[in-house]
Formats: C-alpha cells, structure tokens, sequence
C-alpha cells in the first residue's frame, strides 16, 4: 500500500506530469477547432435551500461548536449549447462563504467514449460528489465525509474528508461506454491544482481551498492528479440498478510541495423497485510537517523507533437509505462516521484515534412546483466530546 | 449514547424497516403541476421517474420552464453521458416521449380538451448513435384542463446533478 501510494505520487512530481496537462490542454484547444460551434442555446437553472440547524444545548452554547442556525445556500447556473458536443457553464454559488464560482468550464464531446472538460469544476470523485446541491440530496446536511460545516464540531475535526463540492481548475478526460443494453462503463482521469495548505501544515487548508483571494491560483507547480471508473448494472426486467465505483486522487498540497495527501473511495448504490441505498467509503492519507521541534508542535511523544509519524489518516463512510411512502414523501435513513488516527496537533482536542458516528433520520415532502420540505433528526455519538442531539429542517426550491 | 436517543433511533428505524417492507411503487404522479399522468403515458413517465431521480428531483426538470423539445434532446442526451445515470439509448426515447407531452401538455399546446393532439416522435439522440426503441409515433393527450401557458421564452432547465453549491 505505501509503495503504491509513493508510485503514485511520484508521477505526480514527475516533469511528465506537467507536459501531460499541457499537451491535455492542447489536445482539447484542437478538439474546439475540430468540432465548431453550430448555434447557441442557452439555459439558466438554480436552486435555492433556506435552511435552520437547531443544536440541543440549555446552555445556548452550540455556536461554539456548530454552525447552528439559519443558513441560505444558493446558486445560479448558466449553460450554453453551441451544438451536441460543445458547451459551457458557468454557476454563481452563495452560501456560508459569500460568493462563489462554483463552475467555468467546456465540455468538449468528440463521442461517448471521449469527453473533455476544462476549465473549473468538480472533478470526478465518488457518488456524492454528483448530487452535492441540497436540492439534489435529500438530506438537509452532507454526510460527514463530505461535510463542508455543518457537522457538529467542525473546527475540531476539520470539516470531512473531502469537503464537497471540492472544487478545482484543471483538466479531464472522461467517457461512458455502454456494454449490451444493461452493462454502463464510465471512467475519468484529471489533473487538478490541488488541495491547499501551509509548508508547515499539518493538515489541509479548507479556507485556502476555496478563497478567491489568490484568484483560485493553484499554490504550487506540481498538478494533483486523480480519476474514476464506475460500473452500472441496470436490470430494468427486475426494476433494479446497481453502481459500483472506485475513485482515487493525490498530489501536493503546500507551496512547496513537500507535503502529500492521497485520497481513495469506493462507492456503491442500489434502486430497488423505488427504494434507493447508498454507501460510500473514503480515506485520506495526509503527510504533516513534523519541524525541527515536533515535541512543541505535537500532543504525542515519539513512536517506538524514536520517531514522530509525518503523516494522519483520516477515514469516514455514509449508508443511506432513501424510501418513498408516497408520492410526494420520502423517509431517509442515514448511517456516517468518521475516524482520524495519527499525531494531533499540541492544542487539539482529538486524541491519537478518535471517531464520530452520526444517526440521521427524516423524510422530505415535495409539494410539487419544485419546492420540497426537508426535517431530519440527528445524533452524534462522539469518541473525545459529549454526545449531541441536532435536528435541521430546510425549504428548497429549484429555479 | 442516552436511553431516550437510543428508544429514538430504534424507533426509526423500526418504522423505516416497516415502510421498506410494505412499500410499493408509488402512484405515478408530477408533482402539484398537472396531476395525475394518463395511462398510455404512465410507464414512459415511470422511465423518467427511475432514471432522472437517481441523480436529481425530477422536480428540477417538471419546474424547468422548457418550452421547446430540442432542449430535452440535447439534456437528455447529456444525462445519459452522466456517470452510473443508467439510461441506456433505448431508454431514452422513453424519457424524451415523457417530457415532450409534459411540456407540451404544461404549455397547453395541442389540446383543446376535445381532439387528439399529435406529439412527434423523440428526435434521435445526439452524438453517437439513434436511438432505436420503438416508440409511439402520434399520442392521445388527456382532456385535462391545462394551466395557463407560459411566455414563450427559450430557455432550459437544470441539466445533471451537478447544480449547485
């Protein structure tokens, strides 16, 4: 595992890896050329999800370790369709950070097999990744290996795994190849700038991930690179459609680019009849500056060997479970977690191992006209803190 | 964990299990926009109900104010290049015969709550191949009285998803 992690990563820093993005960005500039526009078609959509988290707490002091209350998330999104394999968008975002360009890219499509998109954008990782917009999950809230903030002691564990929607300037390559009528094979590779953090981080920077204040400048020369491969089983005799996918993705993320991450996940989705399941599984391996000083810097000695670890670990996982009782009601069960193992900075509260389980459950009503109802009760079992009894309700609509 | 979450979360979880075990395929409907879908529709609109909630609401494409077909086309055609979507070129027509009447149905073309309205079939679907399901050539629209048409402007809906925040 460690010698794949460091094979990866060395193609990473590789000079190699750099021309690969350039000739990619050439390619798709020709691929523009190839394919010119026919007309131009435009489309605006958005939603908007207004929402409240209520933290049990007599005292009143939940704010120190949530977000709790109202919070307004929106976008607005532009496309344009030059022709069937040309198009662009662009989306605004507003939420808990102001302003935000959620989305700048073009879809070149030569065929199926072949798409690219450059530009900025999520790249391909995971399920969820996909269904980030709250009006898109039926949720209120992500599940914790995504979660962005409004996961009860945030600051604490430093949002999730990958926080979506993680996104990023760069390059993909992707397709869909369909085997038979039922077999859907669709894959992705990318070069992204990258996670963010400090020369002496200890952890990604999420702030600097998703600051405009560098004009989404990535912090340093070497590109992270990633992909994706899913495949879909759709039995339509049986009513049912299974997706299985694997993602990975690893880079540097501080100026220097001394300092790795990697991150792998597996994901897997099930409809049945109408009854949709989903589970995910995410781990980041995240290398930390140990310094000159460690014993200043780290709450825990040394291991065996004398040493400190220069790395954390960080793991989490969702199952979810979405049934329709009626037409316009839906329950949903959700199951997450999270995990860290590995030093911890000298101020923090986690221990060497620490975990959280959360239990989620509500359902959502639509009342037609694209305006839906979300109430869910949750409860967080916590490893190093008190447990917390949270409940969220949001209204949302799509535009 | 305290007792009383514990009796909560059993609870829940008890009442989902039971409602997974009693649940059946809900009544085909759309929403509060045009009630109940007619029969001869019913199975095609079941195609875009399946296929397009695994990713979205099927509200954000029912609330798109889409006037003309061509955009279905070109969305739909993207959806199906959408990872796991699962909609097969077969399928497709399907969907498209769906929100081709839906549209025309929310816009109150074609119906004069007497006559049969004539809807063209899918176009095929762009970029790689036709699409080769058979699908019905002329359908009867229900006499249903249709809302107000909207202006006609040309604009689309929310294409994957990949909306938002």
């Amino acid at each position: 595992m460690k010698s794949l992690v460091q094979t990866m990563l060395a193609l990473t820093r590789s000079a190699s890896a750099r021309w690969l993005c350039l000739a990619a960005t050439l390619l798709a500039a020709l691929t523009v050329a190839l394919l010119p526009a026919e007309s131009q078609d435009r489309n605006f959509a958005g939603s908007v999800q207004a929402s409240y988290l209520y933290v049990h707490d007599n005292k009143l002091e939940a704010r120190d370790r949530a977000l709790d209350g109202f919070i307004t998330e929106m976008s607005a999104k532009l496309a344009v369709d030059f022709s069937d394999h040309i198009s662009t968008n662009v989306k605004i975002c507003f939420g808990c950070h102001g302003f935000e360009l959620g989305m700048a890219y073009i879809d070149l499509t030569m065929v199926d097999e072949a798409r690219f998109r450059i530009g900025r954008f999520s790249p391909s990782f995971g399920d969820f990744q996909l269904r980030h917009d709250p009006a898109n999950h039926r949720t209120v809230d992500k599940p914790l290996p995504y979660d962005m903030g409004r996961m009860v002691r945030y600051r604490e564990w430093n949002l999730g795994i990958l926080p979506a929607p993680y996104v990023d300037n760069g390059i993909e390559f992707g397709g869909t190849h369909w085997f038979g009528t039922s077999v859907q094979l669709d894959y992705a590779a990318y070069a992204m700038g990258g996670l963010r953090g400090n020369n002496d981080g200890l952890d990604v920077d999420w702030i600097q991930q998703r600051s405009p204040g560098a004009y989404y400048l990535d912090n340093n020369s070497l590109p992270s690179m990633g992909g994706r491969i899913a495949l879909t089983l759709d039995l339509s005799d049986s009513d049912m459609t299974f997706t299985a996918g694997a993602s990975g993705m690893g880079g540097w993320y501080d100026p220097k680019a001394d300092l790795s991450y990697m991150i792998g996940g597996v994901d897997l989705y099930a409809r049945i009849k109408r009854v949709e399941l989903r589970a995910e599984y995410l781990l980041r391996r995240t290398q930390m500056y140990i310094g000159e000083d460690p014993g200043a810097r780290f709450k825990y000695g040394p291991g065996k060997n004398g040493k400190y670890d220069d790395f954390n670990t960080k793991d989490g996982f969702y199952v979810e479970a979405i049934v329709p009782v009626a037409p316009r009601f839906e329950l949903v069960g959700r199951f997450d977690g999270l995990r860290r193992f590995g030093n911890v900075p000298v101020n923090s509260e986690l221990r060497k191992q620490s975990g959280i389980l959360r239990y989620t459950f509500g359902g959502d009503v639509s009342l037609g006209y694209g305006v839906r109802i979300k109430a869910f009760a949750e409860y967080y079992d916590f490893s190093d803190f008190e447990d917390e009894i949270a409940a969220t309700v949001a209204v949302v609509s799509v535009l | 964990m305290t007792n009383d979450a514990l009796c909560l979360l059993l609870a829940s979880a008890a009442l989902l299990t039971g409602c997974t075990a009693s649940q059946s395929t809900p009544k085909p409907s759309v929403g509060g926009q045009i009630g109940e879908v007619p029969a001869d529709m019913q199975s095609d609109y079941e195609s875009f109900a399946v296929n397009c909630s695994k990713c979205h609401d099927i509200d954000r494409a029912l609330a798109a104010p889409v006037t003309d077909h061509k955009h279905w086309d070109i969305y739909v055609a993207k959806m199906m290049r959408t990872a796991g979507s699962a909609i097969h070129k077969d399928e497709a027509p399907h969907i498209l015969r769906f929100l081709y009447w839906y549209t025309d149905h929310k816009a109150g073309r074609g119906i004069d709550g007497k006559s049969k309205a004539v809807m063209p079939a899918p176009r095929p679907v762009p970029v790689t191949a036709p699409a080769s399901a058979p699908v019905k050539q002329e359908v009867i629209v229900p006499v249903t009285p249709p809302p107000a048409a909207p202006p006609p402007a040309n604009v689309g809906s929310e294409t994957q998803g990949e909306g938002a925040p």
